[in-house]
Order: C-alpha cells, then sequence, then structure tokens
C-alpha cells in the first residue's frame, strides 16, 4: 500500500483521481497548494507525489526545487500531470535534474493511464 | 566573534539535518558565502521569511571554519514575489541562479550581484518579455566573464555589413559570412544594444520582432555554455 500526495488545486479533479487511486489500493493525501504540500511531506512520508504545475501563488516548479534540496524528500517519486504542455516545460536534462520519474498532459491523459503510471513507477521502485 | 553583515541574494538551500539549512548566498561585498541556517525548518523560525529565494535580504552572519558560517539574523530587503507567478519565469530564475552559482568563484566582483538583482527585477516586472531577459543576462553574464562576442568585424577581420548574411562561429566569437545565414543586420543590432543597456527594462524598450529575438536567446545560450562554467 502506497502513500500519495496529490497536488491539484482543481477541487473536483483531485476528488477524481483521489477516488481512483484509493480504489487501487493507495493511500491519497490531498493539497490544493504549495504550503499545504510542503506542511504534508514535513508530517507524513509518502512515496510518490503527483503534481499539478499550475498553482495559485506559488508553482509546482517551486515545489520541486524545493523538494530536491531535502535529501530526506529525494526518495519520493515524482509524476508532473500537468495542464502545461512538456514541451514547453521540461527538457529531459531538466526531468533528469529534478528526478522526475513521468511528465503526463492532462489534457491528453486518461485516468486510467495516470492510474497505470503509478503502477509502473511504484512496482519499479520496489523491483 | 564579530557579527558580519551583507545584503544578499540566495543562490541554492540544502537542507543539513533535521531542522537547519545550509544556504548559499552571493553578497554584493563579500562574494559567495556558506551559511548554516539553524532551526529554519520550524514554522515560527525567525529566519525563514528571510532566506527565500528570488529576494534581496540584509543578513547577520558569523564567520565560521572551513568557509561554513552561521546565519544569525535575516531581514527581507525586496522580495521578487511576481515571479513565482509565472512558471516559465520560474524555470529561468532557477537556472539563472544555477549558471550565476556556477560561473561565479569565491570572490565573485560586485558586479555578479548587481547583475543577478537586475535580473531578478526584470523577471518580476511582467511587462518585459522573457526571450529580452534571457538575450540580456546572457550578454552581460559573457561581458562579465571577459567572453563579449567580436559584434563589429567577422572572422576575417571585415566590417560587419548590413547587407550580408552570417553565420555564427563560437571558436572564434564572431560572425562568418555565409550567403543563407541565419543572421544579419538586425540580429547584430539587437546584440549590440544587450551589451550595451545596463537593464533589461531598457533592452525591451527597443523594439523586436519575435523571429530576430528567439535566434538571438540560443545563440547567446550556446556561446555561454561553449566559454563559461553554466552547464
Amino acid at each position: 500500500m502506497n502513500r500519495i500526495l496529490l497536488v491539484e488545486p482543481d477541487q473536483y479533479l483531485a476528488e477524481v483521481y483521489s477516488s481512483a487511486l484509493q480504489h487501487n489500493g493507495h493511500i491519497v493525501s490531498v493539497a490544493r497548494t504549495v504550503s499545504q504540500s510542503v506542511n504534508l511531506l514535513d508530517a507524513e512520508q509518502f512515496d510518490l507525489m503527483i503534481l499539478e504545475l499550475k498553482i495559485a501563488q506559488h508553482n509546482g516548479i517551486e515545489l520541486l526545487y524545493e523538494m530536491r534540496s531535502y535529501v530526506d524528500w529525494n526518495k519520493i517519486r515524482i509524476i508532473i500531470h500537468s495542464s502545461v504542455p512538456e514541451q514547453k516545460m521540461m527538457t529531459s536534462k531538466t526531468m533528469a535534474q529534478l528526478d522526475v520519474d513521468k511528465y503526463l498532459f492532462k489534457p491528453r491523459t486518461t485516468l486510467s493511464e495516470l492510474c497505470q503510471s503509478v503502477e509502473q513507477i511504484m512496482s519499479r521502485q520496489y523491483s | 566573534m564579530k557579527q558580519h553583515s551583507a545584503v544578499s541574494i540566495v543562490l541554492t538551500r540544502t537542507n543539513y539535518g533535521e531542522a537547519d539549512r545550509i544556504i548559499t548566498v552571493l553578497t554584493k561585498d563579500s562574494g559567495k558565502i556558506r551559511l548554516v541556517a539553524k532551526g529554519v525548518r520550524k514554522i515560527r523560525s525567525k529566519l525563514a521569511g528571510g532566506i527565500e529565494l528570488f529576494s534581496t535580504n540584509d543578513i547577520m552572519y558569523l564567520p565560521g571554519k572551513g568557509g561554513l558560517g552561521t546565519l544569525v539574523s535575516s531581514r527581507l530587503r525586496k522580495n521578487y514575489g511576481s515571479i513565482v507567478k509565472n512558471i516559465d519565469r520560474t524555470m529561468y530564475a532557477y537556472d539563472a541562479l544555477k549558471m550565476i552559482h556556477k560561473i561565479t568563484e569565491d570572490s565573485p566582483e560586485p558586479e555578479y550581484f548587481i547583475l543577478l538583482e537586475h535580473m531578478l527585477a526584470a523577471l518580476n516586472d511582467e511587462t518585459i518579455a522573457l526571450d529580452v531577459i534571457k538575450t540580456w543576462f546572457h550578454l552581460q553574464l559573457l561581458k562579465l566573464g571577459g567572453h563579449t562576442p567580436n559584434l563589429m568585424t567577422d572572422t576575417e577581420d571585415h566590417k560587419l555589413s548590413a547587407d550580408e548574411r552570417y553565420g555564427f562561429s563560437f571558436d572564434n566569437m564572431s560572425f562568418v559570412k555565409q550567403s543563407s545565414g541565419p543572421f544579419g543586420q538586425h540580429h547584430i543590432t539587437y546584440l549590440r544594444l544587450g551589451i550595451t543597456f545596463e537593464t533589461a527594462k531598457k533592452l525591451s524598450q527597443v523594439s523586436v520582432a519575435p523571429e530576430i529575438l528567439t535566434p538571438l536567446v540560443q545563440l547567446t545560450r550556446t556561446m555561454l555554455e561553449r566559454h563559461s562554467r553554466v552547464m
């Protein structure tokens, strides 16, 4: 059973994704802002973070860099699941530097593809 | 031990133990300094507000052994908070901090601090296009590092002509005459202005077409990668 931090500012989407992931047996915590995310990361142990980049006030890039500056958070796997297209945001070099496992473009990713990506990454983690 | 004061900009932060952070700051008068910021992971730390990225801070610190001092206090002087409202600008801000961190040695000139401050101010100003900021910043870094491209003569030492097309030789840091080269008069003029103007704001007041500006971002970035330690 894996613990997932879902960083999703849209309440409706957060409920949908959270339900699907819980249905697959994961424990999901939801954060809607960067500061909520940091508080949750401090309070609990997570295996994976699913991250939308477009977050009000701060943004997912900040959270990503902040996370990678903490040694104890470097073990958390990361899926970016964002409405920002990948080619606009990240080169493969940046993805590698920030240790991002997968980048999913939200408008073209189905719910089952998101869930499959989670399973793939979690099974790599433990193999 | 006597406390020192400095105006600083945070370049990097990493964690150190459960509650502390190690920060590397660029200062105006004391170069680059590494400091332990104690207890900043605790919510009520008095330092927490003063060691944010994309801000200028007034710090007090104790110098330490082995190049690692201790941060005593930090007061926020100027926060460039608009940067994080835009993802592209945020990405570039991190990139720029990394470039400065790599390029500067332990005793960088004050000009690097001033340049970084101007760059953050430009990123914070939504009226200045990001590509203008990038081109200007790359050129200023090249200038500070003594790698200014030759914008007067080509590789054969002929004066650059408004009627010719050019490619660019990164080895010579000069334009090379090419009949179907990607660069012409407008590109060269813009580069000259980018080197001359002290702020990106001034450069942004020069009208430039995207087809001129876009290749210049990559050109200047490649110049930096070939001649500085940015990568």
